[in-house]
């Protein structure tokens, strides 16, 4: 375990943070994804230090994104159904990690990038934006389309298989040091009739309160080393503002494109440093 | 009003884990733990709060069932919480 974090290793970890940031604010995803693998291959975190920073960034995402996003596009209600499926999966999450080994958690890590890539290339052109005037049923809503300027209005479907999905992805999440959109966000979208605005933005909401459950028991593990921390949120603060705008520019179909790619190029990295 | 509050919080958080990292790689007396811890409390807490306004709204708008997920999702936190520090 790392006990001190030297001036180099702090600003590349701000470096890797401002990435994971950027790319977790454009896509709805926390950015752990990216920083997990860029921590413990890049940096030699120790697995479950890189993990614990993880949490933290993706909670800074997760504010950054739900105060200074689109807070329209956030589906409240639906966030908070999913969400406590989500924080049950976490807590238990957080308490098999300690008996899984490094090698199993990053074999799972690459398993689940590697079949949400595919669902999300496979699901690309997939659209569910209705006309603004359309009947939205008890769980769906209306946005503002920040690139179109547009009202959309969509509706939910198959709730079971969203609550479903948010409970294995709150496990994965705590296990894995991941915010758990990056199983979300797919489903969401490919499955359940949200928008990709919508579902980023409900997804960002969300995995601030995930990551939360994990973090305060990582924390109080002493697990987390706050200075690694403080240079990841830092790097955070400073990326997610530019793909927040940049995100909000682009077609959802190049969003789709850019998670599967950033989830692919996650996985590869992990599986080519398997100990 | 309550989302210029977030932003704040935001700001404060970093500003606070900034001046705490600059600490730590200064010689001298080791306050930055303080700077650090309060740093990572006040972002752990911030997603909490939110779900603790979202909450009262709906309460205070009659609707009991989004309330109540509230509710739960907060009480799960603090069991997590409480297995975090046993």
């Amino acid at each position: 375990m790392l006990t001190e974090v030297t001036l180099t290793l702090g600003v590349l970890t701000a470096v890797a943070g401002a990435v994971a940031g950027g790319l977790g604010a454009m896509l709805g995803i926390g950015g752990g994804v990216f920083l997990v693998p860029a921590l413990v291959q890049g940096l030699g975190v120790p697995m479950p230090q890189a993990v614990a920073v993880s949490l933290t960034t993706v909670i800074a995402t997760s504010n950054m994104v739900s105060a200074e996003g689109n807070p329209e596009a956030i589906n409240m209600r639906l966030g908070l159904v999913i969400e406590l499926a989500t924080v049950v999966g976490g807590l238990t999450g957080s308490l098999i990690s300690a008996y899984v080994p490094a090698r199993h958690l990053m074999l799972l890590f690459s398993g689940v990038l590697i079949t949400m890539a595919v669902l999300t290339f496979a699901r690309r052109d997939h659209r569910n934006n209705l006309p603004a005037s359309a009947d939205v049923g008890g769980w769906g809503g209306r946005f503002v389309d920040a690139r179109t300027g547009q009202l959309v209005a969509y509706r939910v479907r198959r709730l079971p298989l969203a609550v479903g999905v948010s409970f294995v992805a709150g496990n994965l999440a705590t296990m894995l040091g991941i915010g758990g959109g990056v199983v979300k966000v797919p489903v969401l979208n490919g499955w359940c009739g949200l928008p990709m605005r919508v579902a980023a933005a409900t997804s960002a909401f969300m995995i601030g309160l995930t990551a939360t459950s994990g973090a305060l028991i990582y924390f109080g593990r002493g697990v987390m080393l706050p200075a690694l921390a403080a240079s990841a949120v830092v790097g955070v603060r400073l990326g997610s503002p530019i793909g927040l705008r940049v995100g909000q520019r682009q077609p959802p179909r190049r969003l789709k494109m850019a998670l599967a790619i950033v989830l692919l190029v996650a996985a590869g990295l992990m599986l080519r440093r398997l100990p | 009003m309550m989302a210029r509050l977030f932003v704040l919080n935001g700001w404060v958080s970093t500003v606070l884990l900034a001046a705490g990292l600059a600490a730590s790689w200064r010689p001298g007396p080791a306050w930055s733990v303080p700077l650090l811890y309060a740093g990572l409390l006040l972002l752990i807490l911030t997603p909490v709060t939110r779900v603790l306004v979202a909450g009262v709204r709906y309460l205070r708008a009659g609707q009991h069932g989004p309330a109540s997920l509230a509710g739960a999702i907060l009480a799960i936190i603090a069991l997590s919480a409480w297995l975090g520090a046993r």
